[in-house]
Parts: structure tokens; sequence; C-alpha cells
């Protein structure tokens, strides 16, 4: 289990802790496991767990996390959130920050990328923004192009991280 | 009509607005500070913005409402429900203004509108009253009749309703403090301390009848239940009723009818019941405009009641207004009303941020809504967001309908009253059709106990993108990418 997050449910503290590969989820909440498999489209997270689908839906808000499941939102406090040094790397997506348009994409697919390489830069509202790998790893997929206009959420490079 | 001013704000606003640009009539909508940029406020084809928060200057200020409409050429006025539909002095000022108002006349509202003046009309058309009387002067008087039609008693603030004013007497010992406390309610509520008492009827459903009339010839669209309610406000609303058979809705659209009829009654029209286990029914009070769950008979007959209200105010006849000789009604409609509060902690009123919206989208699934996605919800009107309507061949598949809509809906950002909506529609009671008006407050509701594990599936992936941990901004958080910008991010 590498990452963990420390939630607040109605002052009930959530300890959290989960692996991620792809869209597959192995997840321990205070030493009850269970499996999850989880594909996103904007807000809506679809759920396949216990051989069940479950719609659900996630936000960030000032305060915290909003998660509603089949018409029940839950409001979770992040106490903070931790990454543990070892364990098995997931895969990180890169989604566009603001709607714009992409002027350089820095590197291919396969590329090999260290912490902070430039790895995409945007342009909105005449400013540059510049997106860059928030860990060492490869470049899994490249899903934008030089000149192509992108949607605020649209994904556009999946890296493996490496440890 | 050419231009029509919605003088109101929310789901009601908006869903006139659709009306009015299906019929080819231009839309005016009005607002308060707060309210700038709310969905209602770019709903109509002009906006006017008409004051601040406190509703007393802006959306119940006749002044600058009908200053609107002057300013922007509206030749009639749509009130909605609430804020000015049932003030007869408003309408009457329409009247002087020369600007048609889009619902009965000054005087059939005065006739009906008040709840005493209500009583004395519906006993002379020979409508079932509920045993009690009009116009308790004083406790000791109140004490008299309670003891004559027998306690529990029902307290009732004569010029207003909305719950308050109301007061539940069980027995005599309680009359006085009953009585002062309903009289002072009633008095900073509505200006008007009158109070009438009645018998307090035990169990029993609120069942409620739509007619629309002419002022000449009235039409009654069947009934509607609305017992599910909590502090005198409904929750849950179907039609038809399990409980009212043929010979039942037979007497009471001839009641409601007689009612409009004998006020000379003119645009859309409801008369509330309380229904008994015996089957036996009385007369409770009658609205003068359209009801926020006008949409479950829409649903069911197919008919626009705005469309209806505004052509009969153009002086159209009942006929023409419902452009079919006959009516129809068909299947079973439930409507749902989401509310911006905590079902589990006193229905306390939740303001907040609207960080994700999304609606269920289906065949026979109806929402109107006053809310988009952005939008911060604000502490100074009421906490009705939306109304999510299913149509079915029957009761079940209609509540089922509704249920997968509401499951299907998911609103962040703020509490609603969303899980406890569904929690009603799945109860045994509801399922077996005894739904009574203390069912909600009778029982206890819990909360849902733990976080589902999908949920909590979902919050992680969520979490393990890539975070921003520089900038918490609401905007780009739906889509999380951002959310660890510091590492993502600009350098």
């Amino acid at each position: 289990m590498n990452r963990r997050l420390l939630l607040r449910h109605g002052g009930t503290p959530l300890a959290l802790t989960y692996e991620r590969k792809g869209g597959r989820l192995a997840l321990d909440l205070g030493g009850r496991r269970f499996e999850a498999e989880v594909t996103r489209e904007g807000f809506w997270f679809d759920v396949r767990s216990s051989g069940r689908a479950t719609r659900c839906a996630v936000a960030r808000g000032r305060r915290g996390l909003w998660v509603s499941c089949e018409g029940r939102s839950f409001f979770l406090e992040e106490e903070r959130a931790e990454t543990a040094a070892k364990g098995a790397p997931s895969a990180d997506e890169l989604r566009a920050p603001m709607t714009g348009r992409v002027v350089q994409v820095a590197a291919g697919p396969g590329a090999a990328v260290s912490e902070g390489d430039l790895l995409v830069t945007i342009e909105a509202m005449k400013m540059e923004f510049r997106l860059v790998a928030p860990e060492n790893g490869v470049i899994a997929e490249v899903r934008c192009e030089a000149g192509a206009r992108v949607e605020l959420g649209d994904l556009l490079v999946v890296l493996e991280p490496r440890a | 009509m050419k231009k029509v001013l919605v003088a109101n704000r929310g789901e009601i606003a908006v869903r006139v607005c659709r009306t009015l640009r299906a019929m080819g009539i231009r839309s005016v909508t009005v607002y308060s500070d707060p309210d700038r940029g709310a969905p209602h406020a770019r709903a109509g084809d002009e906006s006017v913005a008409i004051g601040p928060a406190a509703p007393a200057q802006s959306y119940l200020d006749a002044a600058a409402i009908l200053d609107a409409a002057r300013r922007t050429g509206a030749d009639a006025i749509h009130p909605g429900y609430g804020f000015l539909s049932e003030n007869a002095a408003f309408a009457a000022e329409c009247r002087a203004a020369g600007v048609v108002f889009i619902g009965p006349s000054p005087e059939s509202m005065a006739r009906l509108g008040d709840k005493s003046a209500a009583r004395r009309t519906a006993a002379s058309a020979g409508v079932p009253l509920v045993p009690g009387a009009e116009e308790i002067g004083s406790a000791e008087r109140a004490r008299t009749e309670a003891e004559r039609v027998g306690f529990p008693v029902m307290l009732k603030a004569a010029g207003g309703g909305g719950g308050r004013g109301m007061r539940l007497v069980r027995a005599a010992g309680e009359m006085e403090a009953a009585f002062d406390a309903a009289r002072r309610e009633a008095k900073s509520a509505f200006g008007d301390d009158r109070l009438l008492l009645e018998k307090y009827v035990h169990p029993a459903r609120h069942v409620e009848i739509q007619i629309l009339s002419d002022g000449r010839e009235a039409a009654a669209l069947g009934e509607r239940e609305c017992s599910l309610q909590r502090r005198h406000q409904k929750l849950i609303e179907e039609s038809p009723s399990v409980a009212v058979t043929p010979g039942i809705r037979a007497a009471m659209e001839g009641a409601a009818v007689s009612l409009a009829i004998a006020a000379g009654y003119s645009g859309a029209m409801t008369a509330e019941f309380l229904l008994g286990r015996d089957g036996a029914f009385y007369f409770l009070e009658v609205n003068t405009r359209l009801q926020v769950e006008h949409p479950v008979t829409e649903m069911r007959s197919g008919l626009d009641l705005v469309r209806a209200q505004i052509r009969i105010a153009a002086g159209r006849t009942l006929a023409e207004a419902l452009e079919t000789s006959r009516p129809e009604l068909r299947g079973h409609a439930i409507e749902a009303r989401l509310c911006a509060e905590d079902p589990y902690h006193g229905y306390l009123p939740q303001t907040g941020r609207i960080l994700a919206l999304a609606w269920h989208e289906e065949d026979g699934v109806r929402v109107d809504s006053g809310i988009a996605e952005g939008q911060t919800l604000t502490p100074y009107y009421d906490s009705l967001l939306a109304k999510v309507i299913a149509h079915g061949r029957d009761r079940e598949e209609a509540r089922s309908k509704l249920v997968r809509a509401l499951r299907g809906t998911a609103l962040l950002g703020v509490t609603t009253n969303q899980p406890f909506l569904i929690d009603l529609l799945e109860d045994a009671a509801f399922r077996k059709g005894e739904t009574f008006t203390d069912t909600v407050e009778a029982r206890a509701w819990p909360a849902p106990d733990g976080i589902p594990d999908p949920a909590l599936a979902a919050v992680a992936a969520f979490s393990s993108a890539p975070r921003s941990a520089g900038r918490a901004d609401e905007d780009t958080d739906r889509y999380s990418p951002w959310q660890r910008l510091g590492a993502w991010g600009r350098r």
C-alpha cells in the first residue's frame, strides 16, 4: 500500500490506504480490504467493486472532498494526504488545467522523464502554463498535440511512475 | 400578450420562462442583488435588477416590480407561487397600472385566499368543513369552541399559511399559551393576528384538487396527494392518490368546482382537503395561484398549466385554454422536492457553492431546476432547489423511476435532502401507500451510517490523480487534475 488518505467524516477519522495501478485500486479501510476498478469521466467515477457497478461523483471544495454515490452525498474533510516512499507506483494522469491551446508537447510515448521535467505547455488568456512531471516515470500515453485546443479537464498525458 | 414579466425567482421563474418562449411571448425576469447571475436571471429575454437581498425590498416590493414592468414594456405579470402571488392588493395595483395580472381578480382572491373568508364561501357552497370556528378573539372563546368540537384542535392564522401561526392544542390546559404564541407569530408573519380553530383530523391525508376556471366554467383536473410533509411543508406529491376512490374524487372535484364558481374565479386554483381514514373529507383552504407541485398534474394530463393560465388571463374561454374538450389523466406521477437542507439535523437550511451538478435523464422524468453548477446558494430565500418528477403507467413504475432519477443525480458542494427523499420513496409505508400528514415527523429517520466502498474507491481515484498543493481553486477542482499544480504546474 503506497498511498494514505487521512479523512474525517462528521468528526470521525477515516484512515484509507490504497494502491493504484491504472484504473485498479486495492483499498484498506482500518484493516478491511477491498478492490475496485475505476474509470473516470469528468466528475463521474464508475466503480466496479464486489461484482457491482456504481456511479459516484467527486469534487473538491474549499474545505474538503464531496463524494456522492447513488444519491447519497458525503463531505470528507482532508486531514492531510501522504504518499509512502516505497511500494508499486501507479499511473498519473495529466489533465488540462484550463481551456486553451497546446503550444508544445515536450516528451513522446516511452520517454523516461524525471520529476520536474517539462511535458506540455498550454496557452490561455495570453499566458503560458508549463505542465511538468510530478515524479520520475515513463510516458505511457500522449493524448494531445501542438496547436490543438483543449478543454478544462481533458486528458493530456498518462505517466507511469517509477520509483 | 407580447411580453410577460416573471415576478419570482428560482425554478418557478425558469419554468414560466420556458412556456413563454414556447408561446412566442417575450419574457422579463427580475433579480435581487445576490441572485445576479442566477439561472432564473438568465432565463428570460431581458432581466432587471430590483433591489437588495431582503424579499421586502425586492421580490415582495410591488412598486419595484411594477416599475420594472413599465420600464421593459411588459404587458402582463406572472407571479409564480409565494411572494406576491396571493396578494390581492398587488393584483389590484397591476390592474390600476394597466398590466395584466396572470391570476384571479383581486375580488376572487380576497374571497378565497383568506382562510376565514374561504371557510364561509365553502360553507355557503355546501363544501364540507373541518368542524371549527372562525374569528377566535380570545383564549377563552378558543377553549369553549375546542370543547364543542373536541380536542385535539388546530389553531391557524386566518391571513397566511406555510405553517406559521399554527399550533396543535391537545388539551384545555395548553390553550392559553398556544393561543398567545399563534397570535404573536401570525401578527409578525402576516401583519394579521386573526386566528381560526379547527378540529385536528388525525390520521389524515392531504389531498388537493387542481382547478382551471375562466370565471364562468371550471374544470377539475384530478387530485394530488401531498401527505408527506415536514413542518407543514410538502416533500413528496403524487397523483392519483391511492386513497381516493372514484366516488371521493367526484365529490371532491364537485366541491372544488363549486368553490371556483362561487368566487367567479379565473385561472389556476387548488382546493386543499383533509381526507380521513373513513373516507370523509373536509375543506382546508384554497391556493389562488399555481402550486409548486403542478407538474404532477401536467405529467398526467399532458397540459401546460402555465400556458392555460396565460390564455385565460388573455381572455380565452376555458375550452380554448384547455385546447381539448376533455383532458384525460393517464398513469401515475410522483414529484420529489430537492431542498438545500439537512434532513438528519432538523432540516437546517444549507448554503454553499454547487461544485458539480448532473441530472438523471430518462423518458418520463422531468426536472424543474433553478440551480446551476458554480452557483453559490445564499441563505436569503426558500430552500427549494429543484423538483424531480417521474411519470409511469402505474404507481410502482413512477416510484421506481423517481428513485432511479434521484440516485442518478449528482449534486456536490451543498448538503441536500436527496438521500432522505430516496429513503421516503423506498420506505415500506410509502410503497404500501400508507402516507399521512404525520408520517414523516412521527418517525425517526436515521442518517446513513458509513460511507459505501465505491465512494471510498472514487475518492482514492480522485486523490491519486495529480493534485495541486498550491491552489485550492474550486473552479478547476471538478476535474481535479490540477490538484497538485506544485508538482505538475508552472515552474
